[in-house]
Parts: C-alpha cells; sequence; structure tokens
C-alpha cells in the first residue's frame, strides 16, 4: 500500500502539469539568455541572422530594383544609384542579394529541420537501445559519413533531375549524420540517469521516455548542431549551385557565384557581395551556435 | 633531526581567482631531515597538495608563490630559474601522485615513461638495464615485463608502483607522497606503503607523506605536522601527538580516525564546515568549528606554543594561555 | 591484466569493417544507374535507336538478366576497375579518370600538409596563451575560415592576387610555353600554381584543425600526467611534443580522415574555378554535358579514395593509441 502511493506521488511529479511545465521552461530560457549575451560574437550573430531574416521577409518592397530586370547599365561598378552594382546582364546586385535571401536562408533552416528529424530518431533510437541495434546504426552513420556527399549530391541530381525540392530532400537524407553522434553520445550518458530508470520503474513506453523525457533535457545540444547543420546546408547549396545543378527558376547566392566566375577579372562586385552574404550569414550561425554551446557549459569558457 | 634537507620558511602559495585570492598556502614552516618519514595530514581542500606543489614549483596557473622559503640542500628553490628547477625535479626531489591510472601518460609504455626521466638526468646509463631493476626493487618479477605494457592494462597497485618505480628512478633524496594511496583498495593501501617504507629505509630516501588519513601516518612517519586552511595548527613527534594531542583540530581528527578504526559505524566526523578560503575568518581559522573557541580565538591569530620542546612538539592555539582564561564566554554563534 | 591485441589483428579487423561500406557505396551507385532510367535509350541520344539494335545491345549489356545478378555483374566490374565508357569521348571512363588523378592527387597533398600543418600550428599557439590577443584573433581566424564559402574565397584571391597584383597565376596548372625547362624552373613553375589553389582548398580544414587542436590543447593542459612529466624534469619543449601533442594526435587523425570527404567534395568546386585539370574538373565538366558513366566513376573513385584515407587513418589510430585495441 505504502509502495502504491509513493509510487503515485512520483508518477505526478513525473507528468507534471502542463502550466508548471511551461513555467519552467520559462524560466530556463531566461537563465540562458542571461548566459548566452555575455558572448558578444553570439549576440552579433543573432543580430545579424534577424536582420536577415527581416530582409528576407520584407524582399519585395526592401529591393530597389526588381532583381528580374535586365537594363543596359551592365558591369556598373557600386553607386548611389546601384548600391552594389549591376552584373553582366545589368541587373542590381543588391536587389538580387536581397530576394537570393528567401532561398537560401529558407533552404538552410528546411534542410537542418529535416536531416535533424532523421538524425535525432537515429541517435535517439540507438544510444538508446544500444546492443545489435547501435552497432547497425553506427555502422550506418559511418558509411554515410565517408561518402563523399557532395559528389553523391551532385550524381543524384544529375540522374533524377534538379529542382529545390529534391534538392532539400536529398541534402536532408545525406546531413543527418553529425546530429545521429551528437544525439546518440547525449542518450548514452541520460539513459543511466536517475529519472529514466523513474521513467522505466513506472512503466513508462519507451516512446514516451524517448521522446517526452530524455529529449527535452538535450535540447541545448541539439540547438547547437541545428546552427551548425543550417550553415552547413547553406554553403553546401550554394556550392551546388555554383556548379549549375541550382533551381535554376528561382535566384540564390551561390548561382549569383557561378554567374560572377566568368567576370573576375572585369567587375568584382558581382562575386564579393553575394559571397559577403552567404559568408556573414553562415558566419553567424556559427557564431550562435558556440554562443549556445558557452551558455550550456560556462564552465569550458572559464577555462 | 640531524641532516636538514629540506626547510619551507613561511611559505605562501596564492591563486588570483576572478573572487579574490585564494590563499591555499598561508605562512607555512615545515622541515624534512634527511632520511627522515614526515608527515603532513589534514582535510581535503586544505592547501596540502598545493603545499607539495610549490616545492617542486608545479604549480599551474594562476597558482603562484608569493612569499617565503623554500630550502633544499641549502638552495632556495623558490628563486631558481627555471632551467636549474628542471634539475631538481625527479634527480633530487620526486613525486608520488593520489591517482595513478590518470598520472601515467595513456599512450605511452610504461618503461618509455620511466627511460624518459632516466635519460633526462641519467644520460651516459643503459636504460634497458635499469629498468627491470627498478621494477624489481618495486616488486615486479623480471619476467612479467611490465615496461612492455600501457598503463591501461595495469590495475590501480600496479600502476601505483610503476609510478614509485618512475619516482626513485634517478635516486632522489626526497620524495614527496601525495595522497598515494588513497585511490587504491584497502589491502593494496597497505602494500603500498610498506613499500614506500622500504624504499625510503634502503635508499636513505627522505618522505614527505601526505595524506588526510592520520592511520597511515601512525604506520608509517616519524614527525607529523597537521594543516588547516592553509596553515600548520601542530606539530609533533609522532607518539608525543598520538599520545597528546593538543590542538581542538587534531584532537576531532584522531578521534575521527579512531572511531574508523575501532567502531566502523559509529563514525564521527568534526562539525562544522570548512570556511571559504577566499573569505577566511580573522583570528584562528579553525574557531567556527571548535567547541572550545572563545572570543579571543576569533580576534588574533593564535600564538605559538611548545608542548613538548624535546619531541618538537608545537601547537598554533590560544588554549592555555592567559588570554584565554581571561576572555569572553565559549562562542556559541559559529556552528 | 588486459592484454593489447596485436596490431596485425586489428588491421585484418578493419579491412573487414570496410567491406560492407564499400559495398554499400557500389550498391547505391548501382541505385542510381538504375533509376536514372533506360541506359540504352542515353546512348542513342536523341535518335531512336532501331529494335534489332536494342535487343542486341540489351543482351550485350546483359540487361535482360534480372536485378540481382546485374548488381553482381557490376560489382565485380567496379572491383576490377571497369567504370564503362564515356559518352563524350567514347574511351573507357577508368583511363580518362586515371589522367586526370596525379594533378588532383598533387593538389590534395598539398592542401593535407598545408592545413594539417599550419591548423596545428595556430591550435598550438593559440593555446599556449588562453584569452590573450594572439588566441583571440586564431579564435577569430578559424570561424571565420570555416565559414568562407570556399569557392568565393578562392573568386576573392584569384582577383586579388592574379587580376590586381598580378603575383601568382589564376588558371590552370603549369606555364605551356616555358622556356626554362630545368627541373629546378619546372618545380618552381608548378609551386606557383599550386599555391593559391592548395590554400584556398585548405582553410576550411586548416580552422577546423586550429579550432580542435586548440580546445584539445587546453583539455589535455589540464590531464594529470603533464604534471607527471613536469615531476620527471622534462623540459616544456618535451612536454608539449611528447605528452600534449602525443595524446592530442588520435583526436587529430580522426579529424584528418573524416576531413577526407569534404575535401574531396570541395575540390570539385576548388578545381572548376582554377581550372586545375584533376578529376573534380573533369566531373564539373561531365556534369555540364551529362556525361552519365564519367560522372558515376568520378563518384565512386573519390568515394575509395575516401574510404581509402579513412581506413589509413583508423590503422594509424590504433598504432597510436593502444586503448583502443582490446
Amino acid at each position: 500500500m505504502e509502495m502504491q502511493t509513493s509510487r503515485q506521488v512520483l508518477h505526478k511529479k513525473m507528468e507534471m502539469g502542463f502550466s508548471v511545465r511551461l513555467h519552467k521552461f520559462f524560466v530556463s530560457a531566461v537563465d540562458f539568455w542571461r548566459r548566452y549575451k555575455k558572448t558578444k560574437t553570439a549576440v552579433f550573430g543573432l543580430v545579424i541572422i534577424l536582420i536577415f531574416a527581416f530582409i528576407a521577409i520584407n524582399a519585395s518592397w526592401l529591393a530597389p530594383y526588381d532583381p528580374y530586370l535586365i537594363t543596359r547599365e551592365r558591369f556598373a561598378p557600386p553607386s548611389a544609384k546601384h548600391w552594389l552594382g549591376t552584373d553582366d546582364m545589368g541587373r542590381d546586385i543588391l536587389s538580387r542579394i536581397i530576394y537570393g535571401s528567401r532561398v537560401s536562408l529558407s533552404i538552410g533552416f528546411i534542410i537542418a529541420a529535416l536531416s535533424m528529424t532523421i538524425g535525432i530518431v537515429i541517435g535517439a533510437v540507438s544510444g538508446y537501445f544500444g546492443g545489435k541495434v547501435d552497432t547497425l546504426l553506427q555502422r550506418l552513420v559511418e558509411m554515410v559519413q565517408m561518402l563523399p556527399s557532395l559528389v553523391l549530391i551532385i550524381v543524384v541530381l544529375l540522374l533524377l533531375g534538379g529542382g529545390i525540392d529534391r534538392i532539400v530532400i536529398i541534402m536532408g537524407l545525406l546531413g543527418w549524420t553529425g546530429t545521429a553522434r551528437v544525439v546518440r553520445a547525449e542518450f548514452l550518458s541520460h539513459r543511466e540517469r536517475e529519472y529514466v530508470e523513474a521513467g522505466k520503474a513506472l512503466g513508462f513506453s519507451k516512446f514516451h521516455i524517448i521522446f517526452s523525457e530524455i529529449l527535452p533535457a538535450v535540447i541545448p545540444t541539439v540547438l547547437v548542431i541545428m546552427a551548425m547543420n543550417i550553415s552547413g546546408a547553406i554553403l553546401m547549396e550554394a556550392g551546388l549551385s555554383f556548379l549549375g545543378l541550382g533551381d535554376l527558376s528561382v535566384i540564390t547566392w551561390g548561382q549569383m557565384l557561378q554567374n560572377a566566375q566568368r567576370w573576375l577579372s572585369q567587375a568584382w562586385w558581382i562575386s564579393f557581395f553575394p559571397g559577403l552574404a552567404i559568408f556573414l550569414t553562415v558566419l553567424s550561425f556559427n557564431l550562435i551556435g558556440d554562443g549556445i554551446n558557452d551558455a550550456i557549459n560556462p564552465y569550458l569558457k572559464e577555462r | 633531526m640531524n641532516d636538514l634537507l629540506l626547510n619551507i620558511k613561511g611559505l605562501k602559495t596564492y591563486f588570483n581567482l576572478t573572487r579574490g585570492v585564494l590563499r591555499a598556502v598561508d605562512g607555512v614552516d615545515l622541515k624534512v631531515g634527511a632520511g627522515e618519514i614526515v608527515g603532513l595530514v589534514g582535510e581535503s581542500g586544505c592547501g596540502k597538495s598545493v603545499l607539495a606543489r610549490s616545492v617542486l614549483r608545479l604549480l599551474q596557473h594562476p597558482g603562484y608563490i608569493a612569499a617565503g622559503e623554500i630550502i633544499y640542500e641549502g638552495t632556495d628553490l623558490s628563486k631558481l630559474p627555471d632551467e636549474k628547477m628542471r634539475e631538481h625535479r625527479g634527480k633530487k626531489i620526486a613525486m608520488v601522485f593520489q591517482d595513478p591510472l590518470g598520472y601515467l601518460n595513456p599512450v605511452m609504455k610504461v618503461g618509455s615513461q620511466i627511460e624518459e626521466a632516466l635519460r633526462i638526468h641519467r644520460p651516459n646509463e643503459d636504460p634497458g638495464k635499469i629498468i627491470p631493476l627498478l621494477l624489481e626493487s618495486v616488486g615486479f618479477p623480471r619476467s612479467a615485463r611490465i615496461w612492455d605494457r600501457y598503463p591501461h592494462e595495469l590495475s590501480g597497485g600496479m600502476l601505483q608502483r610503476v609510478i614509485i618505480a618512475l619516482a626513485i628512478s634517478c635516486d632522489p633524496r626526497l620524495l614527496i607522497a601525495d595522497e598515494p594511496t588513497t585511490a587504491l583498495d584497502v589491502t593494496i593501501q597497505a602494500q603500498v606503503l610498506r613499500l614506500l617504507k622500504r624504499l625510503c629505509k634502503e635508499r636513505e630516501m627522505a618522505m614527505l607523506l601526505i595524506t588526510h588519513n592520520l592511520g597511515i601516518v601512525a604506520d608509517t612517519c616519524d614527525r607529523i605536522y597537521v594543516m588547516y586552511c592553509g596553515r600548520i595548527v601542530e606539530t609533533a613527534d609522532v607518539f608525543s601527538l598520538f599520545e597528546k594531542p593538543y590542538h581542538p583540530y587534531t584532537r576531532g581528527l584522531l578521534e575521527a580516525t579512531l572511531s574508523i578504526d575501532e567502531f566502523r559505524e559509529n563514525l564521527t566526523t568534526i562539525e562544522g564546515t570548512v570556511p571559504d578560503p577566499i573569505n577566511l575568518p580573522p583570528g584562528c581559522r579553525f574557531a567556527p568549528r571548535c567547541s572550545a573557541a572563545r572570543l579571543v580565538c576569533t580576534q588574533a591569530d593564535p600564538p605559538c606554543l611548545t608542548i613538548d620542546a624535546l619531541k618538537e612538539h608545537v601547537a598554533y592555539c590560544w588554549i592555555g594561555t592567559a588570554e584565554y582564561e581571561k576572555s569572553a564566554a565559549p562562542l556559541t554563534t559559529a556552528i | 591484466m588486459r592484454k593489447t591485441k596485436s596490431i596485425p589483428v586489428f588491421i585484418l579487423q578493419r579491412i573487414l569493417q570496410v567491406i560492407p561500406i564499400v559495398l554499400g557505396t557500389i550498391f547505391i551507385t548501382f541505385l542510381l544507374l538504375e533509376l536514372s532510367g533506360d541506359p540504352i535509350t542515353a546512348l542513342g541520344g536523341d535518335f531512336a535507336l532501331p529494335d534489332e539494335t536494342v535487343e542486341h545491345l540489351t543482351k550485350a549489356y546483359g540487361l535482360d538478366k534480372p536485378v540481382y545478378q546485374r548488381f553482381f555483374i557490376y560489382i565485380s566490374k567496379v572491383l576490377r576497375g571497369d567504370f564503362g565508357y564515356s559518352y563524350k569521348q567514347g574511351r573507357p571512363v577508368m583511363e580518362i579518370i586515371m589522367e586526370r588523378m596525379p594533378a588532383t592527387i598533387l593538389l590534395g597533398a598539398a592542401t593535407y600538409v598545408i592545413s594539417t600543418i599550419l591548423g596545428v600550428a595556430m591550435g598550438v599557439i593559440a593555446s599556449l596563451k588562453p584569452r590573450s590577443w594572439l588566441d583571440n584573433l586564431i579564435v577569430t581566424l578559424s570561424v571565420m575560415g570555416f565559414s568562407t564559402p570556399a569557392f568565393w574565397f578562392a573568386q576573392l584571391s584569384i582577383f586579388i592576387f592574379s587580376v590586381l597584383l598580378g603575383w601568382l597565376p589564376g588558371f590552370g596548372m603549369r606555364t605551356l610555353d616555358l622556356v626554362d625547362t630545368s627541373l629546378l624552373a619546372v618545380i618552381i613553375d608548378r609551386a606557383k600554381y599550386l599555391i593559391l589553389p592548395a590554400f584556398v582548398l585548405s582553410i576550411n580544414g586548416l580552422a577546423t584543425l586550429a579550432r580542435v587542436t586548440r580546445a584539445n590543447m587546453l583539455e589535455v593542459m589540464h590531464k594529470d600526467f603533464i604534471t607527471t612529466a613536469r615531476a620527471k624534469g622534462c623540459s616544456e619543449f618535451a612536454v608539449l611534443i611528447r605528452h600534449k601533442l602525443r595524446n592530442i594526435m588520435l583526436v587529430l587523425i580522426t579529424l584528418i580522415g573524416l576531413r577526407a570527404g569534404m575535401l574531396v567534395s570541395g575540390s570539385v568546386l576548388i578545381e572548376t574555378v582554377f581550372s586545375w585539370p584533376g578529376v573534380g574538373r573533369l566531373m564539373y565538366n561531365a556534369i555540364s554535358s551529362r556525361d552519365f558513366p564519367v560522372v558515376l566513376g568520378g563518384f565512386l573513385i573519390t568515394a575509395g579514395m575516401t574510404i581509402f584515407i579513412n581506413l589509413t587513418t583508423d590503422i594509424l589510430y590504433t598504432i597510436l593509441d593502444p586503448r583502443v585495441r582490446y
């Protein structure tokens, strides 16, 4: 009887009311932000990303010109009229960068979301169950990791045809290994802890333990990889567009660079500014990732 | 004490932390005679390991020697240039540490790690001949070919013996053993202690044995220093200290040790918490935990009382002085 | 007492473990090939081939056999180095790739050397005085380094060093009408062409290595065995080389192995920008002209190289770190 009551208490504790959980979430979020903002570079990264996000959302009224409009002003260097100059077809580079931010940013997010979903599931299963399942999945991770991913993506795109949707799917299918590794390591360390043991004793389903008990605890780490994955995806997409495998129906920064390749010796601005946009975005995501990392492991920074 | 080997005078070792200055060792006098085994006892965090490292100047940033002298055979080690200091390390003073696995390089064979020391300090001799002899002297049969092993292949007790072999490899005259048995099984502890004692006798080597366990000291040492919060509180010949402990802290430690030995379940520890080493209280540092503390104890540093001149028994305590007798009622707020 | 396994046994084990990965890679290409449609129609290009020819070719290529049989035939072909014929050049793919291989290996090796030496050196220097201005500079440079799109960096460096300053050639691999053909002159000529692409291709890896080296150095610095080494009387230099670097070497080797895939991917982009006559450039051209056999062959070769580098680093790792061997 006594056993029963203590079980019930534990049960209540484990299934905390929604409002309590929400409150705890806010407390930890505030605390997290306090530590995050200590890293100045991380705040810089966040500001840059917010600016780019704002630009991407409001592209249509922020862009001074029609990005597709071909004019006679070819190769105009940066000036008051065209802040970042024009390209070989007289199109305004600033406007193209502004429009390009839509694709580049959203592609980064979608690919990261897709690959992280796969990575989390595989990493969680591998780390939680261990044993043969783990060995098998680790071999798979090893194999995918060893493949030269860009080359494989090129092959797939060539054989199956390009298009933004295919790029996203293929990159999502190949980019999950890093996430899987980290999530697996986290699960390995978490599965022996008391709260998981308690959950098991209470007869919670494996699914419930994995996704409702352990996963929230590893979210900070997942956020760090997420930032790195987004930046990796943006770089990769730019590389593909640069090789002419992107979707020609939309403007992307990578394509602008591909176009610039031919005019390197006459018009540096065609190459410089789109590349700078990629660089800043990727750098910002990396800085954000570092900032989150420092915020969740403050002692590492102290040393 | 016949021939003085190590003479530490007024040593202060500080750590500059962002929170303030941590005075880990705060004015310590300590002497080790040639061939003598001296115990340094105190709870963890009292500064005894820092003291040990200060002697060999193995402190890591932000630790530094703020004041004092460390005189070894007439040279002040604290002022020696780095180059000269290295000639002392391993050659004249060697060290044995607490966690044997962590203190050996995991990717080097045990033999190569001993060889490294030999090449520095005994460059003209053949390490291939010395190493088996050394390992034999710490109890490994030659047939075990321990020198061919990696640290992860050996047990804790074996590793500690390897570290001892490494320490004695260049015939040091002083061995500093920092909690050499703490990480080991109880049965192995006694073996390692006996080994250390035997080696000291055979090689006419002195030893400074650092431990939190008075029981270990009783079996092994000639003289004892008791340390608390960066200071020595009492020192004496081993018999004198166990017979007539003077300082309340020493008495507390002894009680704890005895209760562990005799009635295992009834474990006595000294109550109260150690003060924050960055904000140390004025007066005697043990006063907040001391049941005999009076007002004077919290106001001024305790005087040096000679308990037994012949046995060099000295304690730093207010108890028994005229000021103590006159002082106001015992303080009750502390604990 | 645990006994460490002997090295040959371990190497054999590793090689056996690689076999499924190799087969998996071949399977992926086979799958892609199957999915890409009828190769015979592709052979004909825009013409519709007569029925007899189709029938003949189907037999000749073994396309009438069941899928699993074709897969085994494909594996044996690939393992023998038979990647089929290029649509464009009509020559064996293997032959074409092998012609380009030396250039790619030269660039790859130079990149590995630059990124490893510079990256490790920068990481070590940064770790010597944490939080100093030099450390901060290196940390900043390294995060910028792996945020830079390498092909953009390539364009910028061509513009600056080749177009603007005229110091180094920006395209190709050698001067075609070199007057002085002495060995030294040829080497200097090659080196001039190599510097820019190799440096550009190495920046991502260099930055990653610097960062990882620094982090691991900071960690190993506080390990107890470093104190033991000092207590023995080792000089700081000996501590750095024999104890600190020796220990972090393992992490670095793993990383260098993992970077192989990225290096191969990067070289496709960089060789394109610099018109470097290697496999990457070949693949770019094959992509533009939709020459599938060459692209697939290039993929298999680069995947094979990556697996080989990984295997090598794995074996190196087991030799250097006794702990993984039991």
